[in-house]
């Protein structure tokens, strides 16, 4: 797959995520779509490492990999904790900065 | 365009309908659906790139612990349905500049990349050694070929062989030998993570 292809692709990828993130409400949702972001950044690293023949690449992606996980972890006890107070988890519910 | 081309095309297109799939879902569980069906598709594109550690990380890491924690939350919170049809009404008008400008500056930075790369970098034959100097030239045959102690893929100069490229020995050398700082500091980040989200769920005492 040439690399033009190959950014297309993660281009694309990652303006589905970031539309998700900007435009959904559902809290969830959105951190899925930023979990599809990191996705498309880790197929451009694949693709590049892979044309470029160095898997160094990888190690990026390993490294992405370990921060979508902490991502993850951290959001969804963030989650938990906006739904404890509002019996709800549709963003626009959470207007204010103060608890 | 041979039978892995086609494969590699197929599944990174499918890979992104399944992205899009999870932004349109209304209901939450089936956008966790759609994301599994995209890390999956992501996993076998990744085998195909010949990237085979990545591709295995991808189906234990995203799939069996990213979408199964997303999964066990929305069930945990019981807010599938929650939010319905509503999207953010003004949206689009944040969301069609920033995709434009997004593009502008992607494209601006990947082109000199997407100029530079060769069509095929992978080596099939033996490794041609570098100033004349001794390295593994064959990367296949258990022989350690410059004696420096590291036989086939277990050597650095194997890294862009086809039968070593991608392997848990070349990214692990690697992962082990220049990015070894960056290794041990995620390390402190999962350990932030961990402590993390046990103290933001944990309920104080007399709370209810």
């Amino acid at each position: 797959m040439p690399l033009d292809h190959v950014f297309a692709f993660a281009f694309f990828m990652l303006m589905t995520g970031a539309a998700g993130v900007m435009l959904r409400r559902n809290l969830i949702v959105v951190l899925m779509s930023v979990e599809l972001m990191l996705n498309s950044v880790n197929f451009a690293f694949v693709g590049v490492a892979r044309q470029l023949g160095d898997s160094a690449g990888h190690v990026m992606v390993l490294m992405i990999f370990v921060v979508a996980a902490v991502e993850v972890a951290i959001g969804m006890a963030i989650v938990v904790n906006m739904f404890r107070q509002r019996e709800s988890i549709a963003i626009d519910n959470f207007n204010v900065m103060r608890g | 365009m041979d039978a892995s081309t086609v494969l590699l095309y197929l599944f990174t297109i499918l890979a992104a309908g399944g992205g899009v799939a999870v932004v349109m879902q209304r209901d939450a569980v089936h956008s966790a659906v759609a994301l599994l069906f995209t890390m999956l598709n992501l996993a076998a594109v990744y085998a195909l790139m010949q990237a085979h550690l990545i591709a295995a990380l991808q189906v234990v890491i995203y799939g069996g612990a990213i979408v199964i924690l997303i999964v066990y939350i929305i069930m945990l919170l019981d807010v599938r349905s929650e939010d319905a049809v509503r999207w953010f009404r003004t949206g689009w008008l944040v969301a069609l500049p920033m995709v434009l400008l997004f593009a502008l500056l992607f494209g601006r930075a990947i082109l000199p990349v997407s100029a530079r790369a060769s069509t095929e970098s992978l080596l099939t034959g033996d490794i041609p050694c570098v100033g004349g100097a001794k390295c593994e030239q064959v990367c296949d045959d258990g022989v350690d070929t410059d004696g420096d102690g590291l036989t086939d893929c277990k050597d650095p100069d194997c890294g862009r062989h086809m039968a070593c490229y991608g392997t848990v020995e070349s990214v692990g050398g690697h992962l082990l030998g220049p990015f070894v700082l960056p290794f041990e500091v995620s390390s402190i980040l999962l350990l932030a993570g961990i402590v993390g989200s046990i103290l933001l769920t944990a309920r104080q005492e007399g709370e209810r």
